[in-house]
């Protein structure tokens, strides 16, 4: 459940139940999903143009009053509701891979896809740094060290100088632990010897709070 | 031939990848990924290091064929089949590129043509067994088995 819901369900004194609203987009309507305080679990479908119609009832009626308060609520106010498609289990997690090698970028893809989590890939640490600066965000940076252009520990110094706190997770085959510490001085947070598997990844992903 | 045959070839093959080093876990990494949503991702991931492993050996020996070598260049080329070679559990290949690159740091122009060689047999090498591999993986399907793993 999001931050949002639940400030939602405290701002509102006539919600009188625990809800938990997951919107998911499907074939141009929306569905609201809830666990009573009961732990009953409801849902109801409506169509785009009914969300702000009081009147109106949802496609199969399932739900109470309150849902279609919420619902009112959510789509005349500022707050944003997240709006996934069918396959709704990301989450939101995002991660950039920084690596120069297409093979690796590929393999890394399908572990993070696997993991359902949204990857984005940058090629060298100065695609890295300008993405940040455009303003994107992530869950979890994996940084290469050797790239042309700009290699991984400028590119974890430049982040850390523009304020960025998520985790940095270096990867490289090149294990001297004068290379580790060159790492960890620039800011990364740990350094993770390629090629990067399955474990590893359940592993970073597990330490950061991202599985 | 049969289909339990041909399974227990192919399992003896690709065995016999790991045993004699062609190949290592990564490759079973590989085909660990592979699943229903992406049912040839291990054939895309090799064919995409084949591409790209041809194209930097031909680099490479055009760039330690000039006068003045530029071991940078030459370097930055090895890193990239080291890389590439190590993401599929080419691992032969994956070994010749280490010591490839420290004839460069050493700036060794014939120490590096010495690894150009060995890294240019041990590419088709491997080539030529993952080739294999995936041609017996084909026959299974054809004669209506799936394909055995090894884990």
């Amino acid at each position: 459940m999001s931050d949002r819901c639940r400030d939602l369900h405290r701002s509102d004194g006539t919600f009188g139940m625990s809800v938990i609203i997951i919107a998911t987009q499907v074939g141009g309507g929306m569905h609201l999903h809830r666990v009573t305080k009961s732990g009953h679990y409801r849902s109801a479908r409506y169509d785009i143009g009914e969300a702000t119609d009081p009147a109106s009832s949802p496609t199969n009626d399932t739900s109470s009053s309150h849902v279609k308060s919420a619902l009112r609520m959510v789509c005349s106010s500022s707050v944003s509701i997240r709006m996934a498609n069918s396959a709704v289990s990301s989450r939101g997690r995002r991660a950039l891979v920084v690596e120069d090698n297409a093979i690796m970028r590929l393999v890394v893809r399908k572990l993070m896809k696997e993991q359902g989590i949204v990857l984005e890939e940058a090629e060298n640490g100065k695609v890295a740094v300008e993405s940040v600066k455009e303003g994107k965000s992530y869950d979890l940076i994996l940084m290469d060290r050797e790239m042309s252009v700009m290699d991984g520990h400028e590119a974890t110094k430049q982040l850390r100088l523009l304020g960025v706190k998520t985790p940095i997770v270096a990867l490289s085959s090149d294990s001297q632990q004068c290379d580790r510490d060159l790492f960890l001085r620039a800011g990364a947070d740990e350094f993770v010897e390629k090629p990067l598997t399955k474990d590893k990844l359940a592993g970073i992903l597990s330490k950061y709070g991202l599985q | 031939m049969e289909i339990g045959k041909l399974q227990r070839r192919y399992l003896d093959f690709t065995s016999t990848l790991f045993h004699e080093g062609f190949l290592d876990n990564q490759f079973t990494q590989l085909q660990q990924l592979q699943d229903e949503s992406s049912p040839e991702f291990v054939l895309e991931v090799v064919t995409l290091f084949f591409e790209d492993s041809e194209k930097l050996l031909d680099e490479l020996s055009r760039t330690l064929d000039q006068q003045a070598v530029d071991f940078k260049k030459v370097d930055a080329h090895v890193h990239q089949l080291k890389g590439s070679s190590a993401s599929i559990g080419a691992q032969r290949v994956k070994n010749v590129c280490v010591a490839f690159r420290n004839f460069c740091e050493e700036m060794n122009q014939e120490g590096c043509l010495r690894c150009l060689r060995q890294v240019r047999n041990e590419y088709f090498l491997v080539k030529n067994k993952l080739e294999t591999l995936f041609a017996l993986e084909q026959q299974i399907v054809a004669a209506g088995g799936s394909v055995p793993m090894m884990w």
